[in-house]
């Protein structure tokens, strides 16, 4: 790798190159790069070494982010429990290919020709044959029954002590899951770059409150009371207003009481210079931005 | 310690202790990333058990030629968590939505160019250094677009900063990674 040019520096040339190492790392783009942009570009690629280069150096470059100190040296602790979870799938294949449910119904088939074998014909008299074959059938069956109503009993076991594992994993992904929410939210109000945001009940909603925990590095997380029920087609919003815009943090649907709780990711825009944080009424679904009354406002102490 | 590359020839022969020796190396990385895009620890959790459930199941299609193991492991990763932001975002309710699974061979090749899954550690390092020194609306445009899958011009829309504006911030960025890559 170099970063030495051979051809005559250009700004739009560098950008085209930029911008094609981006659609390759997001996929096309053409509001970016016009025809006449691309297609100079790529002439440029196709005889210029150093354009080549260049190109596969930011390529590398974008390529490096996700691996560097800068991405992978964040606070967070890695679940001991995720080990076992990632594991589970290399467990899964060994245990459905176990046939040992089938064993139990293989044993009076074994049995059963021995017993038959008895009952052959032999210098005795007819009379002791047919009665040593009668017997022979009616221990057959016995033991046919018996060993089906073994099987039967021991695959309900069986299916009885699955149902009981699988129910109890359900258990613990449950609780693991509950867990890693409460350690989220716990997170972001101990994030060293937290901010702490009161949010005032607006005309449209007096009464109402709610309290919002902001991280640009982990998330956000919400809290709210006595929010008003809505209107069928109706849905709450949360925005995170920045100097630049307000950014939509997402809808939702609160409890019967009014109020919900809850973690939210934050997008790297909302991050950029905020000043308030507002909860608004719109149509389901959302909006890109506010369009419908505030019930909540608070803004970010400076 | 045996190499990356030895324990994928090991786990596409069903070898599950190889696996957790690849998830021993390598899951803090995969994790934090993951965390890095989709902030909630769960979903995080998620990507890292597809992610490991992949390369159990599809170990035998790395190819050493073209990336190293980490730079394969992080492209899997950014592209599935993407992928999960993205269906968040479609709907974004405060309850975790029940994902579809979409299927992470399809998300792989995307932005899975050899240069970029080629990337040493050392390299890696020179553009973290890098990272932490660019200027914060140089960073944060970096961010939009490595993080969250952002194009140029989604970039532009999303934070009604002039496309050309976006344009010449991220190139400046990414000549200045470059500069550190080479340094």
């Amino acid at each position: 790798m170099s970063a030495q040019h051979t051809h005559a520096p250009s700004v739009a040339l560098d950008d085209a190159i930029a911008a094609l190492a981006l659609e390759q790392l997001n996929g096309p783009d053409p509001a970016s790069l016009t025809e006449a942009e691309r297609s100079m570009a790529e002439a440029q690629l196709a005889s210029c070494a150093a354009c080549r280069e260049q190109l596969a150096d930011l390529q590398r470059a974008l390529g490096g982010i996700g691996l560097s100190d800068d991405t992978t040296n964040a606070e967070f602790e890695l679940p001991a429990s995720l080990r076992d979870r990632v594991m589970q799938v290399t467990a899964m294949p060994q245990q459905t290919s176990t046939p040992a449910r089938t064993l139990p119904f293989r044993a009076p088939e074994a049995t059963a020709p021995t017993n038959t074998s008895a009952a052959s014909p032999s210098p005795g008299g007819p009379s002791n044959s047919v009665i040593v074959a009668w017997l022979a059938v009616a221990a057959s069956l016995a033991l046919v029954v018996a060993a089906s109503w073994y099987a039967m009993m021991a695959r309900q076991q069986t299916t009885d002590a699955l149902n009981q594992r699988q129910a109890a994993n359900t258990r613990v992904v449950a609780l693991q899951n509950e867990l890693a929410a409460l350690e989220s939210r716990l997170n972001i109000i101990n994030a060293s770059d937290v901010v702490k945001v009161d949010l005032q009940g607006q005309p449209d909603a007096p009464g109402s409150s709610a309290r919002v925990f902001m991280s640009a590095k982990r998330g956000l997380v919400f809290t709210a009371e006595r929010l008003p029920a809505l209107a069928a087609g109706r849905t709450y919003q949360l925005w995170v207003v920045t100097k630049q815009a307000a950014v939509s943090i997402g809808t939702f649907e609160v409890q019967a009481d009014g109020s919900i709780s809850g973690v939210m990711a934050l997008t790297a825009d909302a991050t950029l210079n905020p000043v308030a944080v507002a909860l608004t009424i719109e149509p389901a679904g959302g909006v890109p931005s506010p369009t419908g009354p505030k019930v909540l406002v608070g803004l970010l102490a400076h | 310690m045996q190499s990356d590359s030895h324990l994928l020839d090991q786990i596409a022969t069903g070898d599950a202790t190889a696996l957790g020796a690849l998830y021993d190396a390598h899951a803090r990385t995969v994790f934090a990333l993951a965390k890095r895009v989709l902030v909630r620890q769960e979903d995080a959790e998620e990507v890292v058990q597809d992610v490991f459930a992949y390369v159990w199941g599809h170990a035998g299609r790395y190819d050493a030629g073209r990336a190293t193991v980490a730079g394969w492991l992080v492209m899997m990763t950014r592209t599935r968590s993407i992928d999960k932001l993205r269906a968040r975002q479609a709907r974004p309710d405060m309850q975790l939505a029940a994902d579809p699974a979409p299927a992470l061979e399809a998300s792989v090749s995307r932005g899975a160019t050899p240069e970029a899954m080629a990337v040493s550690q050392d390299e890696a390092a020179r553009v973290g250094a890098v990272l932490e020194q660019l200027p914060a609306d140089q960073r944060s445009l970096i961010d939009l677009a490595y993080f969250e899958g952002l194009s140029q011009s989604e970039i532009a829309e999303r934070t009604r900063i002039p496309l050309g504006t976006v344009k010449t911030r991220m190139r400046s960025a990414l000549q200045s990674m470059r500069a550190a890559m080479s340094s």
